[in-house]
This record gives C-alpha cells, structure tokens and sequence, in this order.
C-alpha cells in the first residue's frame, strides 16, 4: 500500500466522521465547526489528485467565506436550549430518512460493482493537472461557453439576493 | 498551446439570449437613476417587451437554419432549440404585459423585476441549447434562480416568501440530484458532452450499467422537478399560489417549456443509440410517469376551488400530456411506420416518425403557453390586492356573474377554460389531437386512452369556472380592480391566438413540423 | 327534377360549391355580432338581425338544395367516381402532421341538402317565434347570439365532408345546448341540468373519438396488405385525408363480407390486421367495435339507453331553444352521423342489432315513461327520446332512408308540439302542468288546430306525415331479414309496435288534458289568451308541413313503388347499397306492391292506442271524479259500484301495472341509477379520491422532499433491477 492510499484512507475517514458530527452534535456552533474540518479532509483529498487550485479555493471560499457565514447566522438566531431539542419524529422525516439511506445504500451498491472501482487513481494524471495554468487554459477555451453562462448566473444570483433582502417594495 | 478559434457564426444562436441579457442589463441601470421626485416607471415594460419581441424576431428569423453545434460542442444551435427560444419569448412578451398592470396596481414595478423576467429568459434560451451537462446546469440554474426571486418579489404577508423559500430549497434539493446523476453519467462514459455521450453510452451499459442507470435515473429526477411531474410536483401549487401570478404564468409556461425541452434533449441518445431493450425501459419509465401526473394532477384539481390553485394542478396535469408525448418520442414505432400516418414513410421511418412527435410536442408547449399565460392574465386581472393575505383573492365565487361586469375579462377567461380542457376550436384541442395521436402512432395505445379519460374529468373543473362565469349571479358589493391596457391587450392577444389557431393551424404545425429538429451527430 | 335543371341553368355549379361555407358563415356572423354588439343595437335589431341571418341561410340553402336535383351536378370524390347530385368543395388543408392531414371541406348531397332545409327553415320559424317569446327577456341579445351559433355549428355538423369538422360542430351544438339549456342560469337546477347534459355528452363524445382512431388506424393498416383492393382508398386518404365522409365508403368497398363470398380477395373482415397497433384483431372485429364507440357517440347525442337521461332534464331551457334543438335538429345528430356511417354499419350485423335493440329498448321505455309525466315539456321531450329510438331501430334494420324520413316529419311535427306547448305556457301564465290546464281549445284556437294536427302526426294517423315515416321503419323491421340475427330483429319490431300503441296513448292523454274538457280549477290565469302572430305563424306553417311532408312518402314515380323519399336519398345510400348486396348481411325484399297489410295493422295500432286514451280522459276519468251520486237510486247506484269495480279491475290490471312500470323505469332507472349514482356517483367519488389525495400535500416542505426521495428511490431501484445483472 503506498503512501498516497494510506493518506486517501485517513482523509477519508475524517471526512465521513466530521460529516456524522455535522449532524450528531447538538449544538450548531459545533456542528459547522465539524463542517469545517470536514472540508479541510477534503482539501486534502484534492491534493492527493493533484488538483491543488481546487484544494486552495475549497479552504479559502468554503471553510473561510462559507463558514464565517454560517456563523453569524447561527449567532443571529441565539437560540435558545428549547430551540435545541430534538425534534418530534414525523413520518415525513421517517420517510425521508429512510429514503436518503435507501439512495446511499444503492448509490454504494452501484458503485461498489463498477469496474475500476477501488483503485487508487492519484499519480496517474500529470502533475500539471489541476494548475492554476492549466484550469485557466481550459476554461477560457474550451469551457468558454458555461464559463460566460456563470457571469449571467451571478449577476442573476446578485439581483435576486438584493431584491429578497430588500425590506420593502 | 491549441486555442480553439470561435467565430461569429457561434455567437449567433446565443444572440436572442444576449439581448435579453442587455435589455435585463439596461433596466437595471435605468433603475438605479431614478429619483425619488420624478419615478416614471411606464417604460420599463415596454422596455422588457421590446427586447423580447425583438429577441423572438431574431429567434425566429434563424430558427429553421441547419442545425450544428457551436462552442465547440457545449452548445447546439438547431431549429429545435430556435423554436423553444421563439416559445419563450413568446411567453416573456405576455408575462410582462400582465405584470406591467398587476405590479402598477400593488405599487410594485420595478426595474429589477423586469430584469430579472428578462434573465430568467435569457437563461431559457440558453438552456435549449445546451448540449452539455455543466452548461445545462448553470443555465438551469440562471432560469431557476430568476424565478426563485421572482417568487418572492411581493413581501406583503408570509405566503410569497414562503412560496420562494419553498422552491428554493427543493429546487436546490432537485438541482444537486441532477448534478449528481451527471457526475455520475460522466464517471461511466468520460465525458459531459452529449454529443459524446451518445456514442459512449452502448459501451457504457454494457460494462456499468448500473452507473449508467442510475445516473440518467437521476438526472431525470432532476429535470422531472422541473417540469413538475408526478410525484415531483409538490411544490407546484404551494409556490404558483404564492408567486406574483404573472411569474406563475411564467413558471408554468416558459419553464417547463425548456425544462421539457433539456429532457428530450438528454434523454433521446438514450433511446435511440442504446438497444431496444432499454428503449422500452425508458418508453414504461415515462410512460408511467405520464400516467401519474395525468391522473393525479386532474383529481387534485378536481376539488379545488382556490383557481390559481386548480391552475397550479391544471398545469401538472398538462405535463403529464407533454410526458406521454415524450414516452411516444422513446418509443420505437412498431412496424417501422406510424399507424395514423396514411402515407408510408419510405426513408428514415423512424426519423421522420420521431420527427412528428417533436412536432406535437412543441405545438403542445405552444398551446400550452399561450394558453397558460390568458388563463393566469385574467387572474391577474381580477385579484385584488386586499383579499390576498385573507387567501380569498382566487375563490372561484370571484367569478361569479363575471359575464356580466366583464364581458370581455369573461370570454377571454371561457376560452382558455375551453382550451385548457382540450374542447374544439381551441389551440389546446389541437393540441391534445396531436400529442394524442403521436402516441398512438408509437404504439401506446391505452396511454392514450387513459389520456382522453384524464381530460374528460379535467373538463369538469374548466368549465366550473365558466359555469361561474355565465351562470351564477355576481356576489353583492363585489368590485373588480380597475382595467390596465396592458393587461388586457395580453387578453386580446392570447385569445386571438388560442381561437385562430385553434381554427386554422395549418401555417404553425408546418412551421413547427420542420423545427422539430434536433441535432445529431 | 326537369324543372330544377331548367331553373338553375343561370347558377354555376363550381361557383356555388366554392360558396357553400356562405351557408355557415351567416348565421356566424350574425352571433358575432349580436352577441358583441348586440345590447348596443337593442332587441328589434337584434331581432331582425338574428331572424335574418337564418332566413339568408335558408335562402342559400333552397339555392343549393335546387342545384343538387340537377343530375350533371356532381361533387369531387378523391376516392374514386365524382359524386351526382351532390355539391362539394375542398378548401385544403387544415391541418396536417407529417403523413395525417384533414382537410377542410364541406359537401351537400341529398341527405345535407334535406337536413339543411330542415335546420334552416325551422331554424328561421323558431327565430320568428323567439322574437316574441322573448320579448319580456332581458337577456335577447345572450339568447339569439346564442341560437345562431347554434344553427351555424348544426349546419357545419351536416356540411362537413370529413368526421373532424364533423366533430367540431358536434361540440359546438353541445356547447350552444349547454348555454341554452342553463340560459337562465340564476336557478340551480337549471344549471345543473346544463352541466348534465354536457357531462353525459363528453362520455359520448369519448366514444365518437375513439371511433374515429379505429377508423383512421383500420384505413392505415389496409393498403399494405391489400394493395390492390385499396388503391383508390390509399390514394384518397392521401389527397383529403383517412377521415374523409367519402373514403368512409372507399373503405367498405375495399373490405369484402368474407372470403368465401369475395373468393381471391387480399383482405376481407374475417383476415387480421397485419401491422400497427392493431395488428392481431379482425378488420370485422374492430370495424364492429369502432361502430359500437359511435353507437356511444350517438347515444350521448341523440339520448338512446344509456346516455338518454339528459334529455328531459335539457326542457329547463326556454321553449324555443328545446324545439329547435331538442326536438329538430342536434338530438338527431346521430341518426345522421349512422347514416353517414351505413356502408361500414351494413357490414356488420352484429352492430345492426345492437343499434336496433338500443333503438327499440330506448323507444319503448321512454313511451312508457312519458305515460305518468305531467309536465307538458316532460311529455314532449320523453317523446322524442322515444322518437328517436324509433330512428335508431331503422337504422339498426338497415333502413336508412326511413330513419331519415322519420328525422324530417319528426322535426315539423316535434317543433310544432314543442312551439305549441310554449304556446300554452306563453298563454297560462308559464302553467307546464297539464292536470291544470285543459279546455284550452275553445280559448287558444290556432294552437289548438296546430297541436291537434301535430299529435294525429305523432301518433300516426293516416294520411299525415308521421304515419308513413313511422310505418316505413316499422315494415322494415319487419321484412328486412339479417342472417343471424332474425330473433334480435323479432324483439325490435316488437318493440317499435307497442312503441306506436304508447306513443298513441301517451300523446292523446296530453292533448285531451290540455285542450280538451273544462278548464281546470287550478289554473294560473282564469282564460288563457292566444299567443301574437310572430307565435302562432310559425305553429301554422310546421302544421301544414307536419301534413304535406306525407308526399314523401308516396310512390308517386311511375313504374315502381318505391316512396319518393327513398328515391331521392338513392345516391346517398348508392354505395350502402352496393356494399349491402355484396356483402348480403341484409336482405331486402323487393317492392312488390304497397304494404297495405302493414299499413292496416299501423292504422289499428294508432287508433286503439289513441281512442282508448281518449276514452279514458274525456269520458271515463271525469266521470268518475268522486261526486256524491243519488243515494236513491240504487240501481244507479250498483252499476256506479260495478263501473267503479271494473274500474278497480281496470287499474289494477292495466293502469296500476303500467304506471308501476312506468314509474318503475322513471325512478329506478332515471332517478336512481343514473342521476344519483352514474352522475352525481362518479362526480362524488374523484371529488372524494381528489381531497383524500389533498391531504398529502400539507404544505410542509420536508415531506415534499421526503416523498420526491422516495419516489427517486423507488424508480431508480426498479430501473437498475432491469439492467443490473
């Protein structure tokens, strides 16, 4: 087992018990704390792929930007410990429940029996791969056309976020 | 370093896109100039109308240009997505008008609001002719976003907000489960790209197909959402009800036009490269769904009283026409040659077979908006803006002797009724006509029969209200908002359009038969 | 026919086809603009406007109705041989998807031509009599927008040339039915009866449809396996499209009985559709069941069992409006759509006899209903549900020009009672019940003349209209022998015979009470008043029409005795005919002689059932009417009490069972079974289906979620247990 597969484990691991933490804890100042880390491991397993720019904006935009906000909503509520237990057993959340866990179950059936699957694949792209040059290069060439279509999206995105805010019209 | 070179000649399928990006663009800037002082909003809707009529005109104009793929693949430019983006702004051009009179009479016109109806378009537009899967995702998602703005844009009471919540987050729910299914159909072909995919997808049945299948399985979820199919649909009448009911008008219309449109798009290299085996698959898995929402949308309309409500249910029931035609699009004509078509196709039978059930198809989304559009503009035109936060502003007892305030309100009103319901000389029997007999040509004969008994119950709640209409007594102290010219040139407009094509739409279907093209490598 | 031709020299036959949709387009016009402009013009334009605009279609009418009597006249027929004594025109394509295409087109043979005289020329005596009927109405301009509407979809109903256009006035008329019939919709029950009458129609409508998909799929399969029987049916289809009235013909022809009587042909109706989504039935299999979905069609139109119960429900409307359209014209719809549809009917005996049996069973159970009814519009409308069945039964014994003939008397004398009766009402103070009319002959003496022609019509007496009509469908039931069905036919002339005694019975009995005896002490108005002249004119003119329309029926052309009527209607029925002998599934006997015998025993029929009726109420019910008689007469006495024994004998054999089963087949069949639980049952349980199916959708937006995950899961689950090994 090289090393590469050794860290794909422990990162792994970390990411799916940070994600069971996220919504174990009972707090929510843990829980996003949890999240945190959880997308720190998968940081980690970008860099693994060698597919470093993404590695940087993941830590930067999620665990940085994402986070902070996540933070001050969970201040502005100030909930109270009421807010904070647990809530009543519906049978929407039964249902719902079991559904998730039926389409993760399937989703690691179908998996699990793909061809190819289990292999490590990190050292087989060239280490190029992933690159700010690289991402650059693709995305003003060849992914020209969605990469023109997400500046319509975030203006949409920002003109929509205005008029929700927007206390009156 | 190879730096593809792009010419004007891939510019050009986005340009109606682009100009109502501008125009979107334009109001937003005009907006921020206005001074409290002077507030002159009248020509922001005629602003908005202009560049979607002039977007359609371009549309049109280039629709029936051969088809070929632009941006190096990313996106197609076919008569297809030409006639989806003639459609939408066809829907955009009447949504405006009805907003410019209902967002007068609340006090609430603003530029943003035309802006936003113009990128939601703009979105439209563009995702018809994506032909691959981020592209298609970012678009949907810039229609999506729009309209979950839109929603919300009324903040008197909990219901709007509540309506643009709700659709927010299933539709983010819906959008991650389409970007699941797409990551998942790339890790087993390789590849985003549908024209690819089409070639990859025998290899990749054979080696996974499970991940094959459960990738498309839920990509379809995704766009299912979408188009608001059974069981799908939930958030349909929470969130027509709740929304501006012109932007219901346009969720309804324009919408599920292009979501529709994506689904043939995605889904057709499925049944026609992979063998037939999964052709039938795919043909029951629709077929099934079509059933569903054909039956439920019509019961659940059934008792509702609340119209703007039984038009939310209305226009699930209408999907589920639209998906048996797309079920008939899977299928594989029996015997080579459509049973109602009289005339033997010699060459390309099933191309041309497939051909005709685009075609009822798009005629359907044609009718269906047109349809649509009159049918919430006349809403529009009646609610009053103070029985909303009492829920009353739909009640079906506000039509009530409407024939006799509002003759005109009333017959515009009785012909969407009678078109909704697929009753002769309207544009949606016609409509119905062709969808069902495409579905009797691919063989799905008691689909279709099952089709025909789900409109004959869906008559009864139509014509309830036109019984209301003409046949009750007007409540006592009943007052109908004041008339806006804009609203009922919509009226005029729609009405002339659902009765003449109704009564002749020989020019349409021929127009509409030769955009029914998709591209194909 | 010499003088037509003579006369017409000056028309240009193409001219006159290329004009034909003028015969629509009037009374179009005038709904347009009565119904737009109408409370700006005010009633007596809207009045003149509205009478003249039928009254122009009528004229036009006679212009084509002459034309078409002249034999070079003939109309295009893609399918094969141009079409004498008929005028047609194509004006193209109306729509058309890839290989399927209708087009438009209007034709007029002698059928149409016929029809459109009838609808037309009672069409424009009902305007007039509208006028003043609704005179005190403040809705006029609704009514007559309305009305013409009407016309002009029932005229596009008979002109069409293709089974599409035929079915877009079939909806228009039962649109403008249901306007018309909930005119006065600030009453519930009327309006409730509009939506009845439309709901039962749509379940008809569903049928007429499905029909249609049989026929289009059955004209598609037949060319590939028959290339040569159907080449002029492939053709045809090609140039006007599969739903052509004519190619309706070219299909009959092109499929033969069997092979055994058509030896070395490709296809016959015993061999099996080769290809398509019918592949693997009988061609006769599936021509038999696309007869019986128009069958359904029909019944919901023309209220046959089991769709007739809209009908008596449909007299909420105005007077007028049940004479014109519940009397005359769209409740006959479908004998015509049957006739139209007779060169495929003739091919299977097995849809003849249901057509006879329904007609026969609707004839007689609505006649014995129609005995216990006392609302004068009651009576009236139960008698043309019985009518009607007695057109289907000449239909179902494959005597169609009969049924046709029964449709033009029916509509003169039907409209005359109909008018009539509004007449009475007009005139008593909107009095529909007959128990409290009576004596009105000496009061209201034009309609008494008119309704008393009328009902010796109806009831068949000789030498009127009603009488030869009637006793024409009757023979046939009787002489027309179809191979394997003689006992059905047996039950259907048994039918149609004691149809003839009811009906006798039924429409004395409201004749006597109405206008015969004393006034009665319930009365509304004290003397009742005779209605204007715009009312009685009308009255006048379908009474004489109800009379001479017997000329028909006589045989009057030299050297054979066959009726003129059936004659005339020859080039309809050419190719039913031809079809018919090959086929041999009817046989019909020469014209020997005329049927004196039948004529007789019809007479007989009519005169007990008519002179017993009038027995009973002129003499034998009044006298009885529970008068103290003079105690000191005891002979007197005992025969009063042995008349009043046999009276009792009387009842309990005759009357008491008759009214038991008349009242019976009203409640059980009409009240119970398909008011409460065929409509108000069927509407009741979706209502119920949809709110249980209401309580899922709470509004909360986690079970949304959860219930898409689930369906997600399911349909995925499934999917992959198809294709995962």
């Amino acid at each position: 087992m090289s090393v590469e597969n050794v860290l794909f484990w422990v990162f792994a691991l970390g990411i799916v018990s940070s994600a069971f933490l996220v919504i174990l804890a009972r707090n929510p100042v843990h829980s996003a704390m949890a999240l945190v880390g959880a997308f720190f491991f998968l940081a980690a397993e970008y860099v693994l792929l060698w597919a470093h720019t993404i590695a940087v904006l993941q830590v930067l935009v999620y665990a940085g930007a994402i986070m902070v906000l996540f933070l001050f909503v969970i201040m502005l509520l100030s909930l109270t410990d009421a807010d904070l237990q647990p809530g009543q057993v519906t049978l929407a959340r039964v249902v719902g429940g079991a559904s998730a866990a039926g389409l993760c179950l399937v989703m690691v059936e179908t998996l699990s029996k793909t061809k190819g699957a289990g292999q490590v694949i990190a050292g087989e792209q060239t280490q190029v791969f992933g690159t700010l040059a690289e991402m650059g290069r693709v995305i003003y060439t060849q992914y020209l056309f969605p990469f023109e279509a997400v500046s319509l999206l975030l203006l949409v995105a920002i003109v929509g976020a205005v008029v929700v805010a927007k206390a009156r019209i | 370093m190879n730096i593809p070179s792009l010419t004007f000649l891939d510019f050009q399928p986005v340009l109606p896109a682009l100009l109502l990006a501008v125009g979107g663009i334009v109001l937003l800037l005009t907006e921020v100039f206005q001074s409290a002082a002077t507030i002159n909003r009248a020509y922001q809707s005629m602003v908005a109308l202009a560049f979607s009529a002039v977007a359609g005109a371009v549309a049109a104009a280039t629709t029936l240009e051969p088809a070929r793929e632009v941006f190096l693949g990313f996106g197609v430019s076919d008569p297809f997505s030409g006639a989806v983006t003639v459609l939408v702004c066809v829907g955009l051009g009447l949504s405006v008008l009805v907003s410019a009179g209902f967002l007068r009479h609340r006090n609430a016109e603003r530029g943003e609001f035309y802006a936003l109806l113009l990128f939601a378009g703009a979105g439209m537009s563009l995702l018809a002719m994506s032909n691959e899967f981020i592209t298609l995702f970012i678009n949907l998602e810039v229609m999506s976003v729009s309209t979950y703005a839109l929603s919300a844009w009324l903040r008197r009471g909990t219901r709007p907000s509540e309506a643009g919540f709700k659709y927010f987050i299933l539709g983010a729910f819906s959008a991650a489960i389409l970007v699941y299914g797409a990551s998942l159909l790339y890790g087993a072909t390789g590849t985003t790209k549908l024209s690819e995919l089409a070639g990859l997808l025998p290899a990749a049945v054979a080696s996974n197909p499970g991940l094959t299948y459960l990738g498309a399985g839920l990509v379809a979820v995704g766009l299912a959402f979408k188009v608001a199919a059974v069981p799908f649909h939930m958030w349909t009448p929470d969130v027509y009800e709740g929304a501006p009911t012109p932007v219901s008008a346009l969720m309804s219309a324009g919408v599920k036009a292009t979501a529709f449109a994506s689904l043939v798009r995605v889904f057709l290299p499925f049944a026609q490269d992979l063998g037939p085996n999964h052709a039938q698959l795919m043909t029951y898995a629709f077929a099934a769904l079509a059933l569903l929402t054909m039956v439920v949308g019509n019961l659940m309309a059934l008792p509702q009283r609340n119209v703007k409500r039984m038009l939310a249910y209305s226009s699930v029931a209408h999907a589920g026409y639209l998906l048996l035609g797309v079920a008939a699009l899977f299928a594989r004509p029996t015997g080579g040659e459509g049973p109602l078509a009289v005339t033997p196709l010699l060459a390309g039978a099933e191309g041309a077979a497939r051909q005709q059930t685009l075609q009822a198809i798009l005629f359907y989304l044609l009718a269906y908006t047109v349809t649509s559009l009159g049918s919430f503009g006349a809403l529009a035109a009646l609610e009053r803006r103070e029985d909303e936060p009492r829920g009353t502003a739909w009640d079906l007892e506000k039509f009530a002797g409407l024939s006799q305030r509002k003759p005109g309100w009333a017959l515009a009103m009785a012909a969407m009724m009678l078109s909704l319901g697929g009753i002769p000389p309207t544009v949606g029997f016609m409509g119905k006509l062709f969808i069902f007999r495409a579905a009797v040509d691919a063989g799905l004969v008691w689909l279709a029969v099952a089709g025909v008994l789900a409109s004959a119950a869906g008559v009864y709640y139509y014509l309830r209200v036109v019984v209301y209409m003409y046949m009750r007594p007007s409540q006592d102290g009943v007052t109908v908002p004041e008339r806006q010219w804009t609203t009922e040139l919509a009226l005029v407009l729609s009405t002339a359009a659902v009765v003449l094509l109704g009564v002749a739409p020989g020019t349409l279907s021929a127009w509409l038969g030769k955009a029914s093209v998709l591209f194909s490598q | 026919m010499a003088l037509h031709s003579s006369m017409l020299t000056w028309v240009n036959a193409a001219g006159l086809a290329e004009s034909l949709y003028f015969i629509i387009a009037l009374p179009l016009l005038g709904a347009f603009i009565s119904g737009v402009f109408g409370r700006l013009l005010g009633r007596a334009n809207v009045n003149l406007l509205a009478t003249a605009a039928v009254a122009g279609s009528f004229m036009l009418s006679l212009l084509v109705f002459a034309a078409i009597n002249n034999a070079g006249v003939t109309a295009p027929n893609p399918f094969g041989d141009a079409v004498p004594y008929a005028l047609g025109h194509d004006y193209g394509t109306w729509f058309a998807a890839g290989g399927f295409r209708v087009n438009f087109g209007l034709a007029v043979d002698h059928l149409s031509g016929t029809l459109l005289l009838v609808i037309t020329g009672v069409g424009t005596l009902i305007h007039l009599y509208s006028t003043s009927y609704m005179e005190h109405d403040e809705g006029y301009w609704r009514f007559f927008a309305y009305l013409n509407l009407f016309v002009a979809m029932m005229l596009t109903l008979v002109m069409a040339d293709n089974l599409v256009l035929l079915f877009v006035g079939w909806e228009g008329v039962g649109m403008c039915s249901y306007l018309l019939i909930g005119f006065w919709y600030k009453n519930p029950a009327y309006a409730f009866a509009g939506r009845k009458a439309f709901i039962t129609n749509r379940v008809g409508d569903f049928g007429f449809l499905l029909g249609s998909f049989l026929l289009v799929l059955m004209v598609a399969a037949l060319p590939a396996q028959a290339p040569s029987q159907a080449g002029r049916l492939e053709a045809g289809a090609a140039q006007v499209g599969p739903l052509n009235l004519r190619g309706v013909g070219a299909l009959a022809t092109a499929l033969p009985y069997s092979a055994a009587k058509a030896p070395g042909a490709e296809v016959t109706l015993e061999s099996r559709v080769a290809s398509g989504p019918l592949a693997g039935f009988t061609y006769g299999g599936v021509l038999t069941a696309a007869l019986l979905l128009f069958l359904l069609g029909a019944a919901g139109k023309s209220a046959q069992v089991p769709l007739y119960v809209w009908l008596p429900d449909a007299m909420a409307g105005p007077t007028p409006v049940s004479a014109l359209i519940h009397a005359a014209t769209m409740v006959t719809a479908g004998v015509y759509l049957f006739c139209r549809l007779s060169p495929l009917l003739v091919l299977s005996p097995a849809a003849m006899a249901t057509v006879a049996l329904i007609g026969g069973t609707t004839a007689l159970l609505a006649a014995l209903i129609a005995f216990t009814q006392n609302d004068i519009k009651k009576v009236l409308a139960y008698s043309t549900v019985s009518q009607l069945g007695l057109m289907f039964l000449g239909v179902g014994v494959g005597a169609f020009w009969a049924a046709a003939f029964h449709l033009v008397t029916h509509a003169f004398f039907k409209a005359c009672l109909f008018l009539g009766a509004g007449s009475v009402m007009h005139g008593n103070g909107d009095e529909t019940d007959i128990q409290k009319l009576g004596g009105l002959r000496k009061e209201m003496k034009v309609t008494w003349a008119t309704f008393a022609v009328a009902t010796l019509a109806i009831t068949g007496v000789v030498p009127l209209s009603g009488f030869f009509s009637k006793d024409a469908i009757l023979h046939a039931a009787h002489t027309h022998v179809v191979p394997g069905f003689e006992g059905a036919m047996h039950v259907a002339y048994a039918l149609g015979l004691l149809t003839a005694l009811s009906t006798a019975f039924y429409m004395t009995r409201a004749y006597v009470l109405a206008f015969e005896g004393e006034r009665s002490k319930d009365a509304k108005v004290p003397h009742a008043h005779e209605s204007a002249a715009a009312m009685t004119a009308p009255l006048v003119v379908l009474a004489v029409l109800s009379v001479l329309g017997a000329a028909w029926a006589f045989p009057l052309l030299p050297g054979t005795h066959e009726p003129v009527f059936e004659n005339f209607l020859l080039p309809v029925f050419s190719v039913t005919e031809q079809v018919r002998a090959a086929a041999g599934t009817v046989l019909v006997p020469d014209h020997a002689g005329l049927p004196w015998g039948a004529y007789v025993q019809a007479w007989v029929i009519a005169l007990i059932g008519a002179g017993s009726a009038f027995f009973l109420y002129t003499r034998f019910f009044p006298s009885r009417a529970g008068q103290p008689l003079p105690a000191a007469l005891a002979f007197a006495r005992n025969l009063s009490r042995n008349k009043f024994y046999a009276d009792e004998l009387y009842e309990a054999v005759l009357i008491r069972p008759l009214k038991f089963v008349a009242r019976l087949a009203y409640q059980v069949l009409d009240a119970l079974v398909i008011d409460t639980v065929a409509v108000r049952g069927t509407a009741w349980v979706t209502a119920q289906v949809g709110s249980a199916l209401r309580l899922i959708q709470t509004g909360d937006v986690q079970a949304y979620a959860a219930i898409m995950a689930a369906a997600a899961l399911g349909g995925i689950v499934y999917a992959l247990s198809r294709v995962m090994p």
